[in-house]
C-alpha cells in the first residue's frame, strides 16, 4: 500500500494521495535523470520505470552522482535503478537499458504512465518521445541543460504547444563540396579530417569522401566539367589504397595534402573569387619553421590550449597513423572517439594541415575537441536546478493543474536580468499549423522531384528531418505505394527518383508511421537548389511562414526576449546552435531567426556543429 | 574508440572526468576549485544538495559542522541519509555519504553545534574559502549531550564541575538539574574540594535562559523554579570547599552562581555582577542575601538598585571577586592553591563552620520557598515583565548568525546562508570584497581599435590601399584592412568622424558595397572578406572608451592607496591605473576573430595585435612588480601569466563590495517602499522570512512545526511580522495568506526545492571560489509555487 509518510507534508493532500499511485516513466538516465530519479524517490513516488540506451563514461562522474568509477561501462539505466534502490529498497523502479525509439515502447507502453519526464540529450529522441506522449495523450515534461542554461516544460495535449510546435534551428550541416573542395572555416577542416579519419580507419561511407569533388556545380564551365574524369585518380577506396601502401604517413600526406590540392587547383572555376589553396608537401610540413612565433605564449594553460605549429601537425600525422594502424590490425575497423587519444590527434593534425593549406584560422586541440565531439559543457547544479523545476511540474500535472505549468527558464544572463530562474506568464499555446500536433498534420516540402531518390526522401527527409522511425509512403489519389516499413517490401523504389513515381510538383503524399502512430500529409514542390549553400531540400510547415516575418509565437507572453537563448539544448552530446547577442541598434529580434533559420545566411557565428 | 588506447597523462581520468565543466572555467578555474576549502553548517537536505554539486566538480575539501542526531524527518527528505541511521550524527553519516560522489575530495565533520564551535574556537571558521550555512538560527538543544562535566583530580582530590551548554551556559532548567546532579555526584566522591567553571570561551554563565521566563509554560516555569531554588541551595551550602574560576561574564544568575562559592578567581577584563534591575526584573531576597554576605549591604544595595555589572578589576577593589587572573589555567591552578590552605584542617570541622556561617541565609530561603516561587512565577507572569523580557530577547535574537557573520566579514571569508522552508528558498551571498578579472560577459565584439590605431597598426593599415589592389590581391586582405580603409574614406567626408547611428553606419556599408570593379557583364561580385567587412561595421567601430565599472574600480581607493595587506588584484589594478593615465585606453586584448583573408597577411595582422597585447601586459606586469617590491610583498605575488590574464580581460574587471549579514539585522530601517508596491513583489518573502526566523529565535520551533499550533503561530508570526514592518517604519501589510501558507509548512522542506537552491547556491559558491562569472548581489529568493526568483541587494 500506498505509504503515505514519505510524502511530503507541504503539499496538498490531493497531490499526495496521487503521488504514491502514479505511474511515471523517466526516459535518459543522465545529468538530469539522475536528478529526477533522486527527487521522484524523495517525493514519495513508488512506482518508476526508467529507459536509457547509454553506458556509463567516465566523463558523466563530473555530475551523474548515481554513478561511480566502478560502473564505467555498465548500462546508466541499470545502476541508476541500484543506486535509487540503496537509498530506499521499497520503490518500485524497471530499468530498460534500450532505445526509447525502439519498436517495443509503443503507444500502449506510454499509455501504462501518468506521466513521462523527458532527461533526453538528443533531439531527435525528444521528438520521438513528443509523438508518442501526444499519441498515447499522457502528459509530458521536457527538459534540457546546456553549460549554465536549462528549460523546462510541460507537453500536454489540446492545452500546450508541443515539441515541435515551433521549428527549431537545424542541425548544421555542410554540402559535401564545400568540405572536399571549398572549405572557409575551421569547422569545415574538421569535419573533413573526421571523414579522413572514417575513410582510413573507420566504418566505410560513401558519403564521406575527402577527395576532391568532381561533380562540384561551381567547378562546371557552361554546364560543362573543366576537368575531364580522366583526371581523378584511380578509383580504388581510399582505404584499399591505404592498405597497399601499408599506411605510410609521407604517401598518404603527399595524396591528401599535396596531389588532391593541386588536383583542386586544376579546377580553376571554383578559384575565381577565392584565395587558391596552396598544396603542401610532407617534406615541406616537417621542416616547416616559420610559425614558431605564437610558441612564446608558455601561459598557464597546457599544450591543449595552444594552436600546434605545422611541424607538430605533420609529426603528429605520422605517429598517430601508424598508433591507429595497430589498433586496426584486430578489428574491421574504429570508430572515432573525441576522447581517444590518437584519434582525437589526429584529427587535430589534419584539421589544422587543411587549414594552413587553405588559410583558414587554425584551432587549439581544445578547441577542435569541443567541435568535433559536440562537446557542450555540462555541471551538475544546472542539472539540479532543472530537475528540480521538472519534479515541482510533476506535482502539479498530478493534479491536472496544467495551466500553472508554463516554462520554466534558467538563465546563464542571471547578473543582468536579476532572474536566475524566470516562467514564462502563461503555457504556450500550441501552434495550429504544427505538423506534428494538430489535428491534421501537413507539411510543405520543396525538394527537387528529378534528382532526390525515393531512399533520400525517405532517410534524409522523412526520418531525419521530419523524424519518422518507420514511414509507410502512398502516394495520393493514385493508391501507389512509394514506401513501406515492411523490410524490403519496396526495396525496388530506393534508387528511383521521385519523378519516377509520379511525384511532381503539387503531389500529396500521406506518410504515417505507425509506431508513432502520425499521420502526415506531405504537399510536394518543386525546388532546385541554386547557390551553393542552398539545403538539398526545405521543409515548411505553415506556408504562410516563408513570407511572415512576424511569427505567430507561442512564447510571446515570456518575460522578455532573451528567455530561449540556448535553452533548447540537453545535457550531453546533443548539437549546440546560440546565437551571438543582438546588436541592439539593428533591432532584429532573436526569435525571427529562429523561425527561419534556413534563409538566415548572414549569421555565421552559429556554434557550429557535426552530428556524430 | 573500441580499441584500449594508451593513456598518455593529459587524458588522465582527472581531465576527462572533468572535461565538461572545464569548458565553463578553464583549467585555472579547476586549480582554484581543487584547491579551496568548503565549509558547511547543518546537513540538512538543502545543505548536502549544496555540497553534492560541489563534490562533483572536485573541491578540494569540505568539512560539515553539525551537531545534530538524524531525526525520520531528515531521512525523508535528504538523500545521503540512509534509512538505517536514525539516531547517528548527522554530519559523520552525511560526510561518508558524500565522500562517496569523488574519490578526489576529502572531508571531514565536526559532531557539533556551530554556536559550541564558535564558542570554543573562534577562529575556526577563518581556515575555509567559503562557509555555507543552512537552516542556521533555529536554536537547537541536543537533549542528550551532558551540560556539565564533572572530573575528579583523584591525586589533588580536587573536583572540577564544568558547565558546558553552548553557547553562553545559559541557565536552563535542563542545565540546572545537570549542576544539581554534578554536585550530588561530587558528594558522593568524598573529595576536598570542588572548582566551578564553564568550558565557554568568554562567558562563564550567562544567567538565567531568557526562554524559561518568556512567554512561558506555567508547569514549566513552576519546576524550573524550584530547580534554581534546589541547586542554590544545593551549593550555597556544599559540605566542600568551593571555588568559582569565573573565565569570562557573569551576569546575573552567573553572578549568583559564582557568589554562592567560598572564593572567587576571575580572569582579566570580564564583567559580573546582579543586572536583574536592568533587565526589568526584581532580584529575589536569596539572591541579594548571597551579594550582601559578600560585600556588604551598602555596596549590595548600590549594586543591586543600579542592575551594575563590575568589570573583573572593580569586582577585586570591591570584593566581589577575590582573586584576578589571566586566564582560566592561571585561575584553577590559583583555585588549587587556595584549596590547599585547608590541607591541615579536618574537613568535617571545616564543613560544619561553613555549614554555621551560612545556615541563617540558608533557612530563610526554606522557609519562604513557596512564597517566593509564587512570587516570581506572578512576576514572571506580569505583562510588563514580558514586555521588557521581549526587548531583551530582541537585543539577542539570532544569536549564531550575528557572531557568524560579523567574524566571518573580518576575515574577509565569503559566507553564503541559504534557506529551504516549503515551496520557498533564500540564498545570501556576504562578500567583503570580491574581485573577477574574467567575467565571461555574453557577448564580446572584437577589441579592433580601428578609431585609434597605435603606431605600428596604423602605419601596417595606412600602407595598404584598398581601392587600387588588382582583383587577386582583393580578395585575400583581412577585413579589417578593409573596414580601415573605408573608415578613414568615411571620415574624410564627415569631418574626421566615425559613424555611430544605424543610418550612418549604412552609409559605410554601402562605400564597402559599392567597391568591386564590375566584371565583364557589369556586374559587381562582393567578395567574401569584403561582406566580412560590412558585417563587422556593426560590432567594431563603437569607440574604445573604459566601462563605467571598470573606471570605477581604477578610481576605488584600494587601487590608489596600496597597503601591504592589497591583494595582487588590487596591485595590478594600481599599474593598470598608470597605463591607463599615460595611454589613455584599456591595454588592447590581443586577440583577432576569425576572418577570411590568406595567411600571411592574417598573420602580419594578429601578430601586430598579439605583440601590442604582450608589450603592454609586460609593462603592466614590470610596474605591478614594481609596486608590489615597494609595498614589502613577497616577490611571486604577482605572476606573468595572471598579468597576461588580466590585461586581456581588463575592460570586463569586476568588483563586488556586499554589505554584513550582522548589519543588516541590526539595521532599524529599510526602505521597502519601492519594492512592495508591487504586490507580486518577491520582497515580501523576504519580509516574511525575516519574520520566521525571529520567530524561530523566539519560541525555538518553526511555525507550524506542531500540528495542534498552526493557528496559534499564524497569530504570533503575524504580529512579529507587523512588528517588524514598523520598526522599519513600513506601512505596508503583509497578504495573510503568506503567512498562512509558511506555518502550513512547519519549517519542512521540500526536496525539489531544496535540490533546486541546492544547484542555485553551489553555482553561487563556484564562482566565488573560481573568481569567474559575476556572482549574484546579494539576496535571492525563490518561490516555487509560481516558479519566479528574484535578486535584491540589501
Amino acid at each position: 500500500m500506498a505509504d503515505l509518510l514519505s510524502v511530503p507534508h507541504s503539499l496538498s493532500q490531493k497531490i499526495r494521495e496521487l503521488i504514491p499511485k502514479s505511474k511515471v516513466l523517466v526516459v535518459g538516465a543522465g545529468g538530469i535523470g539522475c536528478e529526477v530519479l533522486k527527487n521522484l524517490a524523495l517525493s514519495g513516488f513508488q512506482e518508476i520505470e526508467i529507459i536509457d540506451l547509454d553506458t556509463i563514461d567516465v566523463s558523466n562522474l563530473n555530475r551523474q552522482f548515481l554513478f561511480r568509477k566502478e560502473h564505467v561501462g555498465k548500462s546508466k539505466a541499470v545502476v541508476a535503478r541500484e543506486s535509487i534502490l540503496s537509498y530506499n529498497p521499497d520503490i518500485n523502479i524497471k530499468a530498460y537499458h534500450d532505445s526509447v525509439m525502439s519498436q517495443d515502447y509503443g503507444v500502449n507502453f506510454f499509455k501504462r504512465f501518468r506521466l513521462v519526464l523527458n532527461a533526453l540529450d538528443n533531439r531527435a529522441a525528444r521528438n520521438h518521445v513528443n509523438r508518442m506522449c501526444l499519441a498515447a495523450d499522457v502528459p509530458l515534461i521536457e527538459s534540457g541543460t546546456s553549460g549554465y542554461s536549462g528549460q523546462v516544460e510541460l507537453i500536454k495535449k489540446g492545452v500546450t504547444q508541443c515539441y515541435e510546435c515551433q521549428p527549431k534551428p537545424p542541425q548544421r550541416s555542410f554540402p559535401g563540396c564545400t568540405i572536399r573542395n571549398t572549405p572557409s572555416e575551421p569547422v569545415h577542416c574538421i569535419v573533413w579530417a573526421k571523414h579522413l579519419f572514417n575513410q582510413l580507419f573507420g566504418e566505410e561511407d560513401p558519403d564521406q569522401d575527402v577527395s576532391p569533388d568532381t561533380e562540384d556545380p561551381e567547378a562546371k564551365v557552361d554546364g560543362e566539367h573543366s576537368v575531364t574524369d580522366t583526371g581523378n585518380i584511380k578509383r580504388t577506396s581510399t582505404r584499399q589504397w591505404a592498405q597497399e601502401i601499408n599506411y605510410d604517413p609521407q604517401k598518404l600526406f603527399d595524396k591528401f595534402f599535396k596531389a588532391d590540392i593541386e588536383y583542386l587547383l586544376s579546377m580553376e572555376n571554383l578559384w575565381k573569387t577565392r584565395k587558391p589553396p596552396v598544396p603542401l608537401s610532407w617534406q615541406q610540413a616537417a621542416s616547416h619553421s616559420g610559425d614558431g612565433e605564437m610558441e612564446d605564449e608558455s601561459d598557464i594553460r597546457t599544450t591543449d590550449m595552444k594552436v600546434w605549429p605545422l611541424s607538430k601537425c605533420a609529426k603528429v600525422f605520422a605517429s598517430t597513423i601508424s598508433q591507429l594502424k595497430t589498433d586496426l590490425a584486430d578489428r574491421n575497423f574504429l570508430v572515432w572517439d573525441k576522447d581517444d587519444k590518437p584519434a582525437m590527434d589526429f584529427v587535430t593534425a589534419c584539421a589544422n594541415i587543411r587549414a594552413q593549406i587553405f588559410s583558414i584560422q587554425q584551432k587549439s586541440r581544445f578547441e577542435i575537441k569541443s567541435i568535433a565531439g559536440n562537446i557542450i559543457p555540462a555541471i551538475a547544479t544546472a542539472n539540479a536546478m532543472i530537475a528540480g523545476l521538472v519534479v515541482l511540474h510533476a506535482f502539479r500535472v498530478l493534479n491536472e493543474e496544467y495551466e500553472k505549468c508554463p516554462a520554466v527558464y534558467l538563465r546563464k544572463k542571471s547578473v543582468h536580468s536579476k532572474f536566475i530562474l524566470a516562467a514564462d506568464k502563461q503555457v504556450s499555446i500550441a501552434n495550429p499549423s504544427c505538423y506534428v500536433c494538430s489535428p491534421k498534420p501537413f507539411v510543405n516540402v520543396f525538394v527537387n522531384v528529378e534528382a532526390m531518390t525515393v531512399k533520400e526522401f525517405e532517410n534524409e527527409l522523412l526520418k531525419k528531418h521530419l523524424n519518422m522511425v518507420a514511414p509507410d509512403v502512398v502516394l495520393d489519389g493514385k493508391g501507389v505505394v512509394v514506401i513501406s516499413s515492411e523490410e524490403g517490401e519496396m526495396q525496388a523504389n530506393d534508387d528511383k527518383q521521385l519523378i519516377e513515381l509520379g511525384i511532381v510538383d503539387g503531389s500529396i503524399l500521406k506518410c504515417d508511421d505507425f509506431l508513432q502512430n502520425y499521420e502526415l500529409t506531405v504537399a510536394v514542390n518543386q525546388y532546385e537548389a541554386k547557390e551553393k549553400d542552398d539545403p538539398l531540400y526545405k521543409v515548411v510547415a505553415n506556408k504562410d511562414e516563408l513570407k511572415a516575418k512576424e511569427p505567430a509565437n507561442g512564447k510571446e507572453n515570456g518575460v522578455d526576449n532573451n528567455q530561449n537563448d540556448g535553452n533548447d539544448e540537453s545535457d550531453d552530446d546533443l548539437m549546440l546552435i546560440e546565437y551571438d547577442e543582438e546588436d541592439p541598434q539593428e533591432g532584429s529580434s532573436s526569435k525571427k531567426r529562429r523561425i527561419n533559420p534556413p534563409q538566415d545566411n548572414d549569421e555565421d557565428d552559429d556554434l557550429c556543429v557535426i552530428e556524430d | 574508440m573500441s580499441s584500449p588506447s594508451p593513456k598518455s597523462p593529459e587524458q588522465s581520468d582527472k581531465s576527462k572526468k572533468y572535461d565538461r565543466q572545464l569548458r565553463l572555467w578553464g583549467d585555472h578555474g579547476q586549480r582554484l576549485l581543487e584547491n579551496s576549502k568548503v565549509c558547511l553548517i547543518n546537513a540538512t537536505a538543502l545543505g548536502t544538495e549544496i555540497l553534492k554539486s560541489l563534490v562533483l566538480p572536485g573541491i578540494g575539501s569540505f568539512t560539515i559542522v553539525d551537531g545534530e542526531k538524524i531525526s525520520e524527518e531528515d531521512i525523508g527528505s535528504n538523500f545521503f541519509l540512509e534509512n538505517d541511521s536514525i539516531g547517528l550524527s548527522r554530519a559523520q553519516v552525511a560526510t561518508q555519504s558524500l565522500l562517496e560522489l569523488n574519490p578526489d575530495v576529502r572531508g571531514d565533520y565536526i559532531d557539533e553545534s556551530p554556536e559550541h564551535v564558535m564558542a570554543h574556537t573562534q577562529d575556526f571558521f577563518n581556515k575555509f574559502t567559503v562557509v555555507i550555512a543552512t537552516a542556521l538560527p533555529e536554536k537547537r538543544f541536543s537533549s542528550d549531550a551532558k551540560l556539565v562535566a564533572v572530573s575528579v583530580n583523584d591525586k589533588s582530590g580536587v573536583a572540577t564541575l564544568t558547565l558546558q551548554r553552548p553557547p553562553v551556559n545559559s541557565l536552563n532548567l535542563e542545565l540546572l538539574t545537570d549542576i544539581s546532579s554534578g554536585l550530588t555526584e561530587i558528594e558522593k566522591a568524598k573529595c576536598r574540594g570542588v572548582i566551578l567553571t564553564s568550558s565557554a570561551e568568554s562567558v562563564f554563565s550567562a544567567g538565567l535562559d531568557i526562554f524559561e521566563v518568556y512567554k512561558p509554560n506555567p508547569e514549566r516555569l513552576n519546576h524550573f523554579w524550584k530547580v534554581l531554588q534546589d541547586t542554590w541551595l544545593k551549593l550555597y551550602g556544599f559540605p566542600y570547599a568551593t571555588v568559582a574560576v569565573i573565565n569570562g561574564h557573569a551576569p546575573a544568575g552567573g553572578c549568583l552562581l559564582a557568589l554562592s562559592c567560598e572564593y572567587r578567581i576571575m580572569s582579566k577584563n570580564y564583567t559580573i555582577g546582579l543586572n536583574e534591575t536592568q533587565l526589568g526584573l526584581v532580584a529575589p531576597k536569596w539572591f541579594i542575601a548571597s551579594m550582601r554576605n559578600v560585600i556588604g549591604q551598602r555596596q549590595s544595595e548600590l549594586a543591586l538598585t543600579a542592575g551594575r555589572l563590575f568589570k573583573t578589576d572593580e569586582a577585586l577593589s570591591l570584593g566581589l571577586v577575590d582573586e584576578v587572573v589571566d586566564n582560566k589555567e592561571e585561575g584553577i591552578s590559583k583555585a588549587e592553591q587556595f584549596l590547599s590552605r585547608f590541607r591541615n584542617i579536618a574537613p568535617e570541622v571545616r564543613g560544619m563552620t561553613k555549614q554555621l556561617v551560612r545556615e541563617d541565609t540558608i533557612k530563610d530561603l526554606m522557609k519562604t520557598r513557596e512564597q517566593d516561587l509564587n512570587t516570581f512565577v506572578q512576576y514572571a507572569l506580569n505583562p510588563k515583565v514580558q514586555e521588557y523580557l521581549e526587548k531583551y530577547m530582541q537585543a539577542l535574537k539570532t544569536k549564531v548568525l550575528i557572531p557568524l557573520s560579523r567574524h566571518l566579514w573580518d576575515a574577509q571569508v565569503p559566507l553564503v546562508v541559504c534557506r529551504s522552508i516549503g515551496f520557498l528558498g533564500y540564498i545570501r551571498l556576504q562578500v567583503k570584497e570580491h574581485t573577477v578579472i574574467e567575467t565571461h560577459p555574453d557577448s564580446e565584439n572584437p577589441d579592433l581599435r580601428l578609431d585609434k590605431p597605435w603606431p605600428a597598426l596604423k602605419e601596417h593599415l595606412d600602407s595598404i590601399n584598398v581601392a587600387t589592389l588588382d582583383q587577386k590581391t582583393r580578395s585575400h586582405i583581412p577585413a579589417i584592412v578593409i573596414l580601415y580603409y573605408y573608415l578613414n574614406k568615411y571620415k574624410e567626408f564627415h569631418d574626421g568622424n566615425v559613424p555611430r547611428t544605424r543610418a550612418e553606419k549604412d552609409v559605410l556599408r554601402k562605400m564597402i558595397r559599392d567597391s568591386p570593379i564590375p566584371d565583364e557583364h557589369g556586374v559587381k561580385v562582393l567578395e567574401e572578406n569584403f561582406e566580412e567587412a560590412i558585417h563587422y561595421v556593426n560590432t567594431c567601430l563603437n569607440p574604445q572608451t573604459i566601462p563605467s565599472n571598470v573606471q570605477t574600480i581604477l578610481d576605488d581607493d584600494s587601487c590608489i592607496n596600496l597597503t601591504q595587506n592589497s591583494s595582487p588584484f588590487w596591485v595590478m589594478c594600481a599599474a593598470l591605473r598608470e597605463l591607463v593615465q599615460s595611454e589613455g585606453a584599456l591595454p588592447v586584448s590581443g586577440s583577432l576573430p576569425d576572418m577570411a583573408a590568406d595567411t600571411n597577411s592574417y598573420i602580419t595582422l594578429q601578430q601586430l595585435y598579439y605583440k601590442q597585447a604582450q608589450l603592454q601586459a609586460e609593462a603592466v606586469f614590470r610596474r605591478a612588480s614594481q609596486i608590489a617590491r615597494n609595498l614589502g610583498l613577497p616577490q611571486d605575488i604577482i605572476t606573468e601569466s595572471e598579468v597576461k590574464l588580466f590585461c586581456k580581460h581588463a575592460n570586463e574587471l569586476h568588483l563586488i563590495r556586499g554589505c554584513c549579514i550582522a548589519d543588516e539585522y541590526e539595521r532599524t530601517s529599510l526602505d521597502l517602499t519601492s519594492y512592495l508596491e508591487d504586490p507580486d513583489s518577491l520582497m515580501f518573502y523576504y519580509i516574511t522570512l525575516r519574520g520566521l526566523e525571529r520567530f524561530i529565535s523566539e519560541f525555538n520551533t518553526y511555525p507550524g512545526q506542531f500540528d495542534d499550533q498552526v493557528e496559534p503561530d499564524v497569530l504570533k508570526l503575524k504580529s512579529i511580522i507587523s512588528k517588524l514592518l514598523s520598526e522599519w517604519n513600513c506601512s505596508h501589510a503583509l497578504r495573510d495568506e503568506r503567512v498562512h501558507e509558511v506555518c502550513r509548512y512547519g519549517g519542512a522542506e521540500l526536496h525539489s526545492v531544496s535540490a533546486i537552491l541546492g544547484g542555485c547556491a553551489a553555482h553561487e559558491v563556484i564562482k566565488l571560489i573560481t573568481h569567474q562569472y559575476k556572482p549574484l548581489n546579494n539576496a535571492f529568493f525563490y518561490d516555487a509555487i509560481t516558479s519566479n526568483s528574484a535578486t535584491f541587494c540589501l
